[in-house]
This record gives structure tokens, sequence and C-alpha cells, in this order.
């Protein structure tokens, strides 16, 4: 698992495509934090997060993208699934290359968020509760686009397969303004994204909404693994 | 060493593997012989653990591949059909990341340069594997297959696409792994079994149709044995004489090749040599024996004979 982990970071810092995950990332929540924070004299952190969420829908798939893809298209596949690891091993390394990437991606906002904390008034309990939320939104997200990656051999495919899965949970509720059917709302309310991190960033500690994102990572992981193990069989 | 039993794989309703079973010793160096699509890299991909079998398993060492599938692969070296490389890597970041993938246990260094001394791709240690010829990836390949010095070797047409050169090397190099290493090999070259096998395995449509050493292959396939004999003598007496005697089922004349020559092709029963009565007989009669060949097949009749004919032989 750190095998593939390792090669994986590596390959994300030694080729394009991390940077551009950076780049895209950081210049647009940068552009977020001068514009709502800075240029309005606000340390009012909410509208960073918020945003970030919605960059993440676009960046994530960036980065998940060539995560299986490629290995299919060189056949380099073959090496992992033969390895003496598991399959399940091999998709949590995969998945932890891609989040520890997106925890580079964060670490510029300490920065940010530290000076707001230190010279405007910020609570505590916020601004834990918005990092608590970007952490577990990043980690659902990376899962859901991971399984888009998989189920294709085509990169472009992977990014926009994954680019729309994610729109549909992030935008879900816009949706349910427009399409007034309960079934339908009933649905948009079990897969929203927003409003389960919208409590999050309140500060409020909603078990639930932890518990969702927790589980939204793991069922979508656990398809991966079952769907590279099914492609044995057939 | 490898039992595999009644492996069956279907894609659809298509046999790509169809109840082949086969065991092979310690040691060994079996040659899977078969044409293109016949159902090899299938058969290997399922013995490595990428596929898995519709029905049937495969034993490695005592460990079935089913049961515990980690523990299994940490005994095979697998070399496929495409070397399985990361073209962003530096041979050096691949060959460590493969001894991490494979949790190796021995001095990382010291295996690492044993192997590439052993595979000769020192030189090119620290480049990059996407600028490297298809020599020296194949060759990288087969380093990856050897790291964590696993018993068993499974290399899938190891020297398609390689120049005469280099498989040269790499079929001594082949040979040199046997000796320490049970090593299946899949190949469509006959030269190549001939040349490195010790026991070939012939694999058509899915199916296993023959089973054994070249000779014994050699002797079960080709039925009547047959020899082309050049007598000086008189023709007419010379067929009779040669169809009287035992075992004989058939004389043809194949014309004058010399003068008072003539040649006769002989074909005789399998467990009949002809030779030794031949030449007695024609000394007793004063006729002269001014050639005598073998007819036997070669390793590639008997191959397209297996593969068209489809009957078989099984050891």
């Amino acid at each position: 698992m750190i095998a593939v982990w390792k090669r994986e970071l590596r390959s994300y810092l030694k080729s394009p495509v991390g940077y551009v995950y950076l780049f895209l990332y950081l210049i647009i929540a940068g552009a977020c934090f001068s514009l709502f924070n800075l240029a309005n004299y606000s340390s009012d952190v909410s509208y960073y997060f918020y945003f970030s969420c919605y960059i993440m829908i676009l960046v994530v798939p960036i980065l998940t993208m060539k995560l299986f893809p490629e290995e299919r298209k060189n056949k380099t596949d073959q090496i992992l699934i033969t390895a003496p690891i598991s399959i399940t091993k091999m998709v949590l390394g995969k998945f932890m290359a891609a989040y520890s990437m997106f925890l580079i991606s964060l670490v510029p906002s300490i920065f940010c968020m530290g000076f707001l904390y230190f010279n405007g008034h910020v609570e505590t309990g916020i601004m834990a509760g918005n990092y608590i939320g970007i952490l577990l939104v990043g980690a659902a997200y990376i899962a859901i686009a991971m399984l888009m990656a998989c189920i294709t051999e085509s990169q472009i495919i992977a990014f926009m397969m994954g680019f729309f899965t994610l729109l549909i949970f992030a935008i879900c509720d816009i949706l349910k303004t427009v399409i007034n059917v309960s079934f339908v709302s009933k649905l948009i309310n079990v897969i929203s994204v927003s409003t389960r991190f919208e409590k999050l960033a309140q500060g409020l500690f909603d078990f639930s909404a932890i518990f969702y994102f927790i589980s939204l990572t793991v069922v979508f992981l656990f398809l991966i693994i079952r769907i590279i193990d099914k492609r044995r069989w057939s | 060493m490898i039992e595999v039993k009644n492996i069956v794989k279907k894609y659809g309703d298509k046999y790509a593997v169809n109840d082949i079973s086969f065991k092979i010793d310690s040691g060994e160096i079996v040659g899977f012989l078969g044409p293109n699509g016949a159902g090899k890299s299938t058969t290997m991909n399922i013995l490595t653990g990428y596929l898995s079998a519709n029905s049937g398993t495969a034993i490695i060492d005592g460990i079935d591949i089913l049961e515990d599938p980690t523990a299994a692969k940490k005994l095979i070296g697998f070399l496929p059909e495409q070397p399985p490389l990361y073209m962003d890597m530096t041979v050096k970041e691949y060959l460590n990341f493969v001894y991490d993938l494979k949790g190796c246990k021995f001095p990382r260094k010291e295996h690492l340069e044993e192997i590439c001394q052993l595979i000769k791709i020192e030189d090119v240690y620290n480049r990059m594997i996407k600028n490297l010829s298809k020599g020296y990836r194949q060759r990288v390949g087969f380093a990856q297959a050897l790291v964590g010095n696993p018993p068993v070797l499974i290399l899938d047409e190891p020297t398609v696409g390689l120049d005469p050169r280099q498989i040269i090397e790499i079929r001594n190099l082949i040979t040199r792994l046997g000796k320490k290493h049970t090593v299946i090999l899949s190949t469509h070259i006959l030269q190549e079994v001939q040349s490195v096998c010790d026991r070939i395995i012939v694999i058509n449509k899915g199916q296993l149709i023959a089973d054994g050493n070249a000779d014994t292959l050699t002797y079960k396939t080709a039925g009547n044995r047959r020899l082309v004999a050049r007598i000086n003598g008189p023709k007419v007496d010379v067929k009779k004489a040669l169809r009287a005697m035992d075992g004989v089922l058939f004389v043809d004349d194949m014309g004058q090749k010399e003068p008072a020559t003539h040649e006769f092709l002989i074909e005789c029963q399998p467990s009949v040599d002809i030779r030794k009565p031949l030449f007695r007989m024609l000394a007793d009669r004063g006729w002269i024996l001014m050639g005598l060949k073998s007819m036997d097949m070669s390793l590639e009749d008997v191959f397209v004979s297996l593969i068209t004919n489809e009957g078989g032989v099984e050891e």
C-alpha cells in the first residue's frame, strides 16, 4: 500500500497533472480569499471554504483521471494485480496519493486562515468545522471521481464523468427548487453534499454529516475494489 | 511445484481455456506452445492471479491460488506479454517500487544490484524507462519478475520483438535461470522451445493437445516411420525385396537418381527399426546401399500436425 502511495505521489509531482491541479485550485481559492476577505476587510472564513468545495468539482477529477486509465493503457495494472498485495490495498494506496495531493493544496490556506484567525474575529469552532468539512468533502469527492476513472480507459472521459458526477452531488440542491416532486427532493436530501457541509461550516459538530461523508467515501472505494475484482472474472 | 487442475475460462460463451490440467516439477523449464489466440496468455494470467478462472484452480508449491492468493503470488515472478513498465520512472525507481510492492526482505541494494548484473541493465540503471529501447525495456520487465527471487518464473512470450542477438541472450538467460527456478514460458516460435525447454505443452483452441519432451512428441505424433534409401541394384527386384521385409508397410519408387541407382521411400511400423535388417538384406543380395536418411518429423511438422488434426496425444 505504501509502495503504491509513494509511486503515485511521485508521479503527481513529476508530471504536469499535479501542478495543473495545484495551480488551478490555488489560483481560484486565492482569488476568493483576496476578493471576499482582503478586499472586503472581512474575517468571514465561510466563503473561502464554501467556494473551495465548488472549485474541487473541477479540480478533483484532474487529480483522479489518470489513476486507473493510465495503468490499463500501459498494462501496468498487471504488476499491481499479480503482486502479493490485495486489490483493497492497491486502491487505498491510490486514494491516499490523491488525498495527499489534496492535503498539499490545503497547506497555503493555513496561512490565509491563520492570518484571519489572529487578526480578525473568527470563532475557533467555525474554523475547525470548516476544516473538518473540507477534509471530509475532499475524501468523498476523490472517491467518487476515482470510481468514474476506474470504469473507463480514457483519461478525458474519466475527467468528464468525474466532473459531472461531482456536479450532481454538489448542486443537487438547486435542482430541488426546479423539480418540485417529493420523491426527487427526498432523494436529493439523501445525497446533498452542500447542506451537510454547511452544517459543519456553521461550527455544528453534526455527527450524521460526518458519518455521511465517511460512508460516501467508503462506499465508493468499496465499489472500485469490487469493479476491479469483477473485471478479473469477466 | 505447480499443479493446474481443470482450468476453464470463458469469455461470453467462447472458451478461452477449456479444461486444462498439468503438473510441473521443481526446476523444469516448460514451454507453452500454440498458435496465437490458443489460450497461452490466458492460462498464464490465471496462474499468476491476474484473471480468475470460471472453474478449476492452480496450486503453487502447495498453496492454492484461490485460497491464499497473496501467499501464492509471492512465489511467482511474472513477465507479461507487454512488460508492465511505468514510463515516468527511472529503472532504479521502478525496481525499488517493485521491491516495496512485493514486500521483499533481502538487503535492498545488494539484491537489486545482483539482478541488474544478471540481466545486464546496469548501464541504464539511472535512465528513464520511456527513453529505453525495446530490448532494454524487455530486460527491465525481466528484472522486475526476478525481484524477490521467486521460485517460479512465468514468462509470456519473452523474446517477442527483440533482434536476433537479443533473442539469443534472453534464451541463454532463461537457461541459466532454469537452474534455480521453475520456468514456464510461452511462445509460438518452435526453435525457442526446442533450444530452451525441457518439456513442451502444446495448447490449441483452449485445450491441451500434447505434453512431453521434443522426442516423445515427435515419436508419438509421427505415427509410421519413414526412410528414404538410395540403392544400387535392379529396380523391380529391390522393390519386391523391400516389400517382403518384416514391418514394412509401403514402398514407393522415387525414381532414378544415379546410373542404376534408385531412391525408395520406405514406410514401416513405428515399433520397427528397419535400418539394420535393411543393410544386411541388401548386402546378402549384393546390392549396394548408397544412402539412407530418416524422414522423421521435425518439431515443426509435429506442431502443424497437432494443431491441424486436433486428435492429439497425451502422456
